[in-house]
């Protein structure tokens, strides 16, 4: 890290040592506040541009992931793999277009004065699929603790077709929208999360006719914020598109 | 010795790609072989930081299932899987203290780098032999460092506390902490550079 790379934009030497003393704090992440939001800017408007720092990051970054080595492995409870076999959706055949694509497409659930009907379109194994989600979603909702919640526009105080189910330290929450606008041609609607440490990317939003239900497998009392932006489709967004919809903790 | 080490860890990377590579098209039996790889180191870094064993599988658990449903967050021009899969598990066992206030008082016991109090992990797993020689490469060099650079280090990264936390709990300027831990870094890097 202390081998500049090839030419690029260069501040000056004592400018660089702040970015540089920036992104150690960045690796390790133990930024906040003024601190973070700097590093963001300079993550997003100069170190792209910048070799050396582009370098720098990414010594910092392999120097602090090897901290984990120092400290003793522990073998994990037998449980806990099988737990991920369970887990482990069939990738084989599934499109590219995100973490948790998988889950939102063909969630879809048409709901018919509180009871619930069926999309002729739909075969029935979708179907069977569906209407265990939203089940799951209602006994979900009955929880104690699970708070409704619905999301607004971004920006805005008008209220968003979509509501979030969610309850403190389970690990998954639901979106129920409420015939949701198709998004604009050529885009689609992507469900983000964001602690103000980390922002990631939880998959498409893709609404069916009437109502429509998707499981987000994250706690979500973990984040301070749901999104939903548009999104290119079948690409893997690394950064929030277009809010237009959003909820806070 | 050292040029054994190195190729040893070449080539394990080489293996942690080539897994990868087949995870990505859907193979559970390389998502096996690296949990087996992987899951003590990362079970090991969570339960230091969280100091909870259930928070800990939590972790592991989360970092596992995103490697599989995301494999493509994995970009292998941009360093070693290794360095990849490890600080996804750490993010996110720093995410959880952070979330979890009422863990806080156990981090005092995690700021360190002794094992776990009851824990004797070391002999119930086997690493891989290019992980047992980084071992060794990472805690020598971690020795290495003075005290004062150790000390913002481990408070950082094995007790996930904030810069703003550290300069607190020390009593030194935020400028202090922020230069000691580059300085930190960059001698561990030199350091690991050397063994590579």
């Amino acid at each position: 890290m202390d081998r500049p790379g090839p030419p690029g934009p260069q501040p000056d030497p004592e400018e660089h040592e702040r970015i540089d003393e920036l992104l150690a704090g960045y690796a390790l992440r133990s930024l906040t506040g003024e601190d973070a939001a700097e590093a963001d800017r300079v993550l997003s408007h100069h170190v792209p541009d910048c070799a050396r720092c582009r370098q720098t990051l990414l010594a910092l970054s392999d120097t602090v992931a090897d901290l984990a080595l120092a400290v003793d492995p522990i073998e994990p409870p037998e449980t806990l793999l099988p737990r991920l076999h369970r887990e482990l959706e069939p990738r084989g055949g599934r499109p590219s277009v995100g973490r948790w694509a998988g889950v939102a497409v063909g969630t879809a659930v048409v709901l018919i004065a509180g009871g619930m009907a069926v999309s002729q379109g739909l075969r029935a194994g979708d179907l069977k699929a569906q209407n265990d989600l939203f089940a799951q979603a209602l006994r979900y909702a009955q929880r104690p603790n699970a708070d409704n919640a619905r999301l607004v526009g971004a920006g805005a105080t008008e209220p968003a077709p979509v509501s979030e189910v969610a309850a403190p330290d389970v690990d998954h929450f639901f979106l129920i929208g409420s015939d949701v606008p198709a998004a604009p041609v050529g885009q689609a609607y992507g469900i983000w999360l964001s602690n103000g440490v980390e922002t990631l990317f939880a998959g498409f939003f893709v609404p069916g006719p009437e109502v429509t239900v998707v499981k987000v497998p994250f706690d979500r009392s973990r984040f301070d914020r749901v999104l939903i932006t548009l999104e290119v489709p079948g690409t893997v967004p690394t950064r929030p598109g277009e809010a237009v919809w959003e909820a806070a903790a | 010795m050292v040029a054994s080490g190195a190729k040893d860890m070449r080539e394990g990377d080489r293996e942690d790609l080539l897994l990868h590579r087949r995870l990505s098209a859907g193979d559970r039996g390389a998502f096996d072989e690296l949990y087996r790889r992987y899951a003590p180191t990362a079970y090991g870094i969570a339960y230091r930081l969280t100091g909870q064993q259930l928070l800990a599988q939590d972790v592991v658990h989360d970092a596992f299932l995103a490697l599989w449903r995301a494999p493509e967050a994995f970009d292998a021009t941009r360093g070693a899987f290794r360095s990849f899969f490890l600080s996804l598990v750490h993010h996110r066992a720093v995410d959880t203290i952070r979330r979890e206030e009422r863990i806080r008082a156990r981090q005092d016991r995690a700021a360190n780098l002794e094992p776990v109090v009851g824990e004797d992990p070391s002999e119930r797993v086997v690493d891989e032999d290019f992980l047992t020689r980084r071992r060794s490469e990472v805690r020598d060099a971690l020795a290495d460092l003075s005290a004062e650079q150790r000390q913002v280090l481990e408070m950082a990264y094995f007790a996930g506390k904030t810069q703003v936390r550290i300069a607190e709990e020390l009593g030194i300027p935020l400028g202090t902490v922020k230069t000691r831990t580059f300085a930190a870094l960059r001698k561990l890097r030199r350091a690991l550079e050397t063994e590579d």
